[in-house]
């Protein structure tokens, strides 16, 4: 059973035989790649069209914010002893530590990751490992408009998400009492926890004990963001679910689900 | 589902009633300084105190000592991302709070119908601390934050916490029906957080489960109060994908 980091970096090898794919970003998100292109103008005007036109609402501002090395130096210290405590509570100190100190980072010093298309989902989701470290790594994602990536779990592993460009639909879902092994195709049920909106300056997290299923539906603009990954227990693998269209409780928002492997 | 008070208005040792059977006092600033200033001068304080060794939990006191200099050192950058780092911190100490004593309740006047209480736990600076309960079932109307961000903390039940934003500029006395777009909707339970950044997900409503629930409004005051719409919201989204509802405030 392969980790999230071996599934993306095998994703990258496994285009053609010795052929390697890199996507380029210079068609993707146009439109928002103007505003990091323009710099401080590019930004207020950003900032003034969503204001006045669109739906995501105010951006943040990066003046004044940490770059990645103060991030870094500044947040892994804590973050380390945080992480010695992996009950619920724990978790959630640790996670929202973490999320306070990205969201004090400015967005555009955050190292870009070398993206791979991820799998044959279309329109196409990419991938890249964009820090390693202790005790979390940070994969880099990219969606492209109207992009679906399937829900998926995160087994004894801390997410915490933010999103950098664009806006998407995360949704998170919880095991309602004991699902089957991965290998099974046995349905079992789970229950939405959460269904947000995910952009610019906007978080969501999951921890082992919460929250542990997430799936992304980009908006029309696409999206791109990073998942701050922690494992908080022995690395098992994870597996995509299919989950029904159609809540088999809509009050409850609980839906049926089967494991569907690692594939895409 | 928080009433925000203006606790500058007090004086020092001054109780007011800020809700009917709420009653809130306003603590001495040079006690609370000295722990403030205290953890100022000694670099990375604030950040060791949170890493805390195993599952230990805090006591409603330990949090106060804890979270009250972190938080008079972060509450004067109330842009959108000084907020978001602010309620954010505020929740990394809060998730480890053990329960905290429920305080006398009454009506909390924001309910649908009966059975939603409030009342207030005491010494919270530059923040005050709502504690709510909710009967199963009952739902506390969708409002606006205009003038104080929250950072809501569930500590008993289950309870969907639905967050708005109006869509375009944001205009608190529109008249008339307009575009909002729910950012938000989350189960509350015990030891989990939803944030209201005025900037952000700044409409709130809360359903209760079958079960009921309870928390804490821990708010932020950062403008100046103004009165609190209601949101009416109509029952099914104009747009399915963006979850954009028509609404008009109400009374």
């Amino acid at each position: 059973m392969k980790n999230i980091i071996e599934t993306i970096e095998d994703s990258k090898r496994e285009i053609a035989p010795g052929f390697f794919e890199t996507r380029r970003r210079m068609l993707l998100l146009p439109m928002l790649a103007l505003p990091v292109a323009l710099g401080r103008a590019g930004n207020a005007l950003a900032n003034q069209l969503s204001q006045e036109g669109s739906m995501t609402g105010p951006v943040p501002n990066d003046t004044g914010l940490l770059d990645w090395e103060s991030f870094i130096k500044q947040c892994v210290p804590v973050a380390e002893r945080l992480h010695k405590d992996s009950s619920a509570s724990g978790q959630e100190a640790y996670l929202h530590w973490l999320a306070s100190m990205i969201a004090r980072t400015r967005t555009s010093n955050i190292p870009k990751a070398k993206l791979g298309r991820f799998g044959k989902l279309q329109p196409q989701v990419s991938f890249g490992v964009s820090y390693r470290g202790t005790p979390f790594f940070i994969v880099e994602w990219e969606l492209e408009p109207g992009a679906f990536l399937p829900p998926h779990c995160h087994p004894n592993a801390s997410v915490c998400t933010a999103g950098l460009e664009g806006e998407a639909r995360i949704r998170n879902f919880e095991i309602i009492g004991q699902a089957p092994e991965f290998s099974s195709r046995q349905s079992f049920l789970v229950r939405e926890t959460h269904d947000e909106i995910i952009g610019r300056g906007r978080i969501n997290t999951l921890s082992s004990k919460r929250d542990n299923i997430h799936t992304f539906q980009a908006g029309r603009i696409g999206a791109r963001g990073i998942d701050i990954s922690t494992y908080h227990g022995p690395d098992v693998g994870f597996s995509f679910l299919d989950i029904s269209g159609k809540p088999k409780d809509s009050e409850g928002r609980i839906f049926e689900a089967a494991w569907k492997g690692q594939s895409v | 589902m928080t009433h925000e008070i203006t606790t500058e208005e007090l004086e020092i040792g001054e109780a007011a009633e800020i809700f009917p059977g709420v009653v809130v006092e306003r603590r001495c600033f040079l006690r609370t300084a000295t722990i403030a200033f205290g953890s100022l001068a000694i670099p990375g304080l604030a950040t060791a105190q949170l890493a805390r060794p195993g599952d230990a939990r805090l006591s409603y006191e330990e949090f106060l000592k804890e979270v009250i200099p972190v938080a008079k050192r972060l509450v004067s950058d109330t842009s959108l991302t000084g907020q978001h780092r602010y309620l954010l911190t505020l929740a990394s100490y809060a998730v480890r709070l053990a329960d905290v004593p429920v305080p006398q309740m009454r009506d909390s006047g924001q309910g649908a119908g009966t059975g939603t209480f409030i009342g207030a736990n005491p010494g919270g600076d530059p923040f005050i601390v709502l504690h709510w309960r909710m009967e199963p079932g009952t739902v506390i109307r969708a409002h606006p934050h205009t003038y104080g961000n929250v950072m809501t903390l569930g500590l008993e039940g289950e309870i969907r916490v639905e967050n708005f934003e109006m869509v375009g500029v944001r205009d608190f006395e529109a008249k008339g029906t307009f575009k909002v777009r729910k950012t938000q909707s989350q189960v509350l339970t015990p030891g989990q957080v939803n944030l209201v950044n005025l900037e952000r997900g700044y409409i709130h409503g809360f359903q209760a489960s079958a079960r009921g629930g309870r928390g804490l409004d821990i708010t932020t005051r950062i403008r100046e109060k103004r009165e609190t719409p209601y949101l009416n919201l109509s029952k099914r989204p104009v747009e399915i994908e963006p979850g954009v509802y028509e609404a008009s405030w109400g009374t």
